[in-house]
């Protein structure tokens, strides 16, 4: 492998989260997606618990040893790490 | 205050790149954008239009429109017919495809999940268009979309223009396959059936009385079938085939209703207007959905409650003023079935602020005013108006009553109500109901009596037959009395005071007729309740109701 194909490999991703905050940075392909929940977490200085990491089509990211290239994230897409709402934030009424 | 809309809001600008990104990034290969509008005006909203693949390689086209106030709303989709060149752009008219296999608005709009399920925080267009996948799967499959994943339901393959309201299920003759309707046009493009069906007329505010003459079809036979496409020659062969008849001889427009017996909605009404030209003869079709009223006023509550049982039910009024029209109407509403309203009075101006009735009914009998307010929430009830002055009856009161399962008594004139309280409830053994609201509106009591329990007279002697004063001294001037009998001088916002007792009145009321049914709420009967209003009073907060359960007094001359 010669260094331009390594060089083609790195992408940007961003990740967004509630109240419109989104994190961008450049990762290599072979970069597992917990390094980008790692680095997600410390510079939006959030916590882990009760947020789940979704694809832009929705789709849940639930093993986060696999690496970006893998899980075929495409050059620019936003994954989305939002709380998942445990329950509503008041009771259901009518009007 | 410029307009609130998602794409030019600083705290969704990472949002719109994000759901723009994944347009043009195209859903990992299954979508193809066409043509994107983000329009500089904010009265616009986000659109694009794209082509989405499903199923086994399929492609359907779609318009995507993004609320104004996305991502509170979901974003909708609609799969449509559209000409694009060789480079994308998009060079025809862009029409709505409707599947007719339920799941979908009648504008074409895919419906793809309950509102209620979307959260702005999960969902995103990404997530949207995978349903979209999932939802045109089952459009195009034969069967269509499995009977759990229906959120919608089947939307009538026809537009209508207008409506017909059918106060009850009725089937046509045996003997005959085609009649005649009168039907009342209460305002454009809707009627009612009242001819024949209704003891009363529900609208006294009438456009015109039209006649539509009705087929009717044997079992088996659906309005799709008859029409798999509704044009001129289509109709033309089923009155052809079916009736016999020439459809474009005569009037240039026909009045027709349809009766298909194994439709779950059997009426279809139809105007056909007919033109001859010099190129051949076309029809113009409009087509007026029907409502069967007894079927669908209570479907919210059917399956808690059997309707029927109020339906049965007698109540008797007597004062149709600030509460009791309210009450009635209330009542009404909630489904009792059968009315008897006393009130000599007339409706004036001054009565308009606090009245159920508005501006429109001045001049009128109170009776026939809450009358019409009573039909028009729903035509089946049957309303005896009695424009008297009880004290100078000579029986009519005393038959409305041996008829009724309850009296509400709501002229708050001591006269009335001693008259009830000492004459009538011991020889009726129904509950009676007195409320009345203080000079003012301040406060309010209601009281349930009956042959068991404590009678106005026992509250009296225990001084409890009372109207709490407010906390506040609130003087008020008197008024004219020219202005009227509902004419006490009253803060703004008493009607709100008013309708407070009288939605109290009429809970308690049903209460009261539901005593020998099943019932989640709690039996009201022989209780006293008092309303401690804006200002609360000596020992009560504003705004609070109070209930008591006196018991006979020994000394009360009525009940020993």
């Amino acid at each position: 492998m010669n260094k331009d194909s390594v060089k083609e490999k790195k992408l940007t991703v961003k990740v967004l989260i509630e109240n419109d905050q989104v994190f961008a940075d450049e990762y290599n392909s072979n970069q597992k997606i917990q390094v980008i929940v790692n680095k997600t977490l410390a510079h939006l200085k959030i916590e882990a618990e009760g947020r789940e990491l979704r694809r832009e089509d929705g789709t849940p990211i639930l093993d986060l040893n696999q690496t970006i290239e893998e899980l075929g994230v495409t050059i620019g897409e936003v994954l989305r790490f939002f709380k998942k709402s445990v329950k509503p934030d008041r009771d259901k009424g009518f009007a | 205050m410029e307009a609130h809309v998602w794409h030019k809001h600083p705290s969704f600008k990472n949002l719109f790149e994000s759901e723009i990104g994944t347009l043009q990034r195209g859903l990992q290969g299954d979508f193809k954008l066409f043509q994107l509008n983000v329009p500089g005006q904010v009265e616009s909203r986000v659109t694009a239009l794209g082509e989405l693949t499903f199923g086994k390689k399929q492609k359907q086209k779609i318009q995507i429109t993004f609320p104004s106030k996305y991502p509170i709303a979901p974003p909708e989709v609609i799969a449509c017919n559209f000409d694009v060149d060789k480079i994308g752009n998009v060079i025809s008219q862009i029409q709505p495809l409707l599947f007719g296999k339920g799941n979908q608005y009648t504008n074409g709009k895919m419906c793809l999940f309950e509102q209620k399920f979307w959260n702005k925080d999960e969902h995103n267009i990404g997530w949207t268009l995978r349903r979209a996948q999932k939802w045109l799967v089952s459009a195009y499959s034969p069967e269509g979309f499995k009977k759990e994943d229906i959120v919608e339901e089947l939307p009538p393959f026809i537009g209508h223009i207008g409506q017909v309201l059918i106060p009850k299920d009725i089937m046509p003759a045996v003997e005959s396959n085609t009649g005649m309707f009168y039907l009342t046009q209460f305002k454009p493009n809707h009627y009612i059936l009242e001819h024949n069906i209704l003891q009363q007329s529900t609208f006294s505010l009438k456009i015109n009385i039209e006649i539509f003459k009705w087929y009717s079809f044997d079992k088996g036979v659906t309005l799709k079938s008859l029409f798999p496409q509704l044009n001129g020659d289509a109709i033309v062969n089923v009155f052809k085939n079916y009736f016999g008849v020439n459809i474009i001889d005569g009037e240039q427009v026909k009045n027709v209703a349809f009766y298909l017996p194994d439709e779950e909605n059997k009426w279809h009404f139809f105007k056909f207007i007919i033109q001859h030209t010099n190129i051949g003869t076309k029809i113009n079709v409009q087509y007026y959905v029907s409502h069967i009223l007894s079927d669908e006023l209570y479907l919210r509550t059917k399956d808690l409650f059997d309707d029927k049982i109020l339906q049965q039910k007698k109540v008797t009024i007597i004062g149709l003023g600030a509460i009791g029209s309210e009450v009635a109407k209330s009542l009404a509403k909630n489904g009792v079935g059968h009315f008897n309203l006393f009130d000599m009075d007339t409706f004036e101006i001054g009565n308009s602020i606090r009245h159920a009735a508005d501006l429109y009914y001045i001049g009128e009998k109170k009776v026939d005013v809450v009358k019409q307010l009573i039909l028009r929430s729903n035509p089946n009830i049957t309303v005896n108006t009695y424009p008297i002055d009880i004290l100078n009856d000579i029986g009519l009161l005393e038959n409305a009553l041996s008829k009724s399962d309850l009296c509400i008594v709501l002229t708050a004139e001591d006269s009335v109500d001693y008259l009830i309280n000492d004459f009538y409830i011991k020889n009726f053994s129904i509950p009676f109901v007195f409320a009345r609201a203080s000079i003012g509106a301040f406060s309010g009591a209601i009281q349930v009596v009956d042959s068991e329990s404590a009678c106005l007279r026992c509250l009296s002697k225990d001084n409890l037959d009372f109207l709490p004063k407010p906390k506040e001294n609130v003087r008020l001037t008197e008024i004219k009395p020219e202005y009227g009998s509902c004419s006490s001088p009253a803060l703004p916002g008493s009607e709100i005071d008013t309708n407070e007792i009288a939605l109290q009145v009429a809970r308690i009321s049903l209460q009261c007729l539901l005593i020998n049914e099943k019932s989640t709420y709690p039996q009201l009967l022989n209780k006293q309740f008092y309303w401690h209003g804006p200002y609360g009073s000596a020992d009560k907060e504003p705004f609070t109701w109070e209930m008591k359960n006196l018991k006979k007094h020994k000394d009360c001359k009525i009940c020993h």
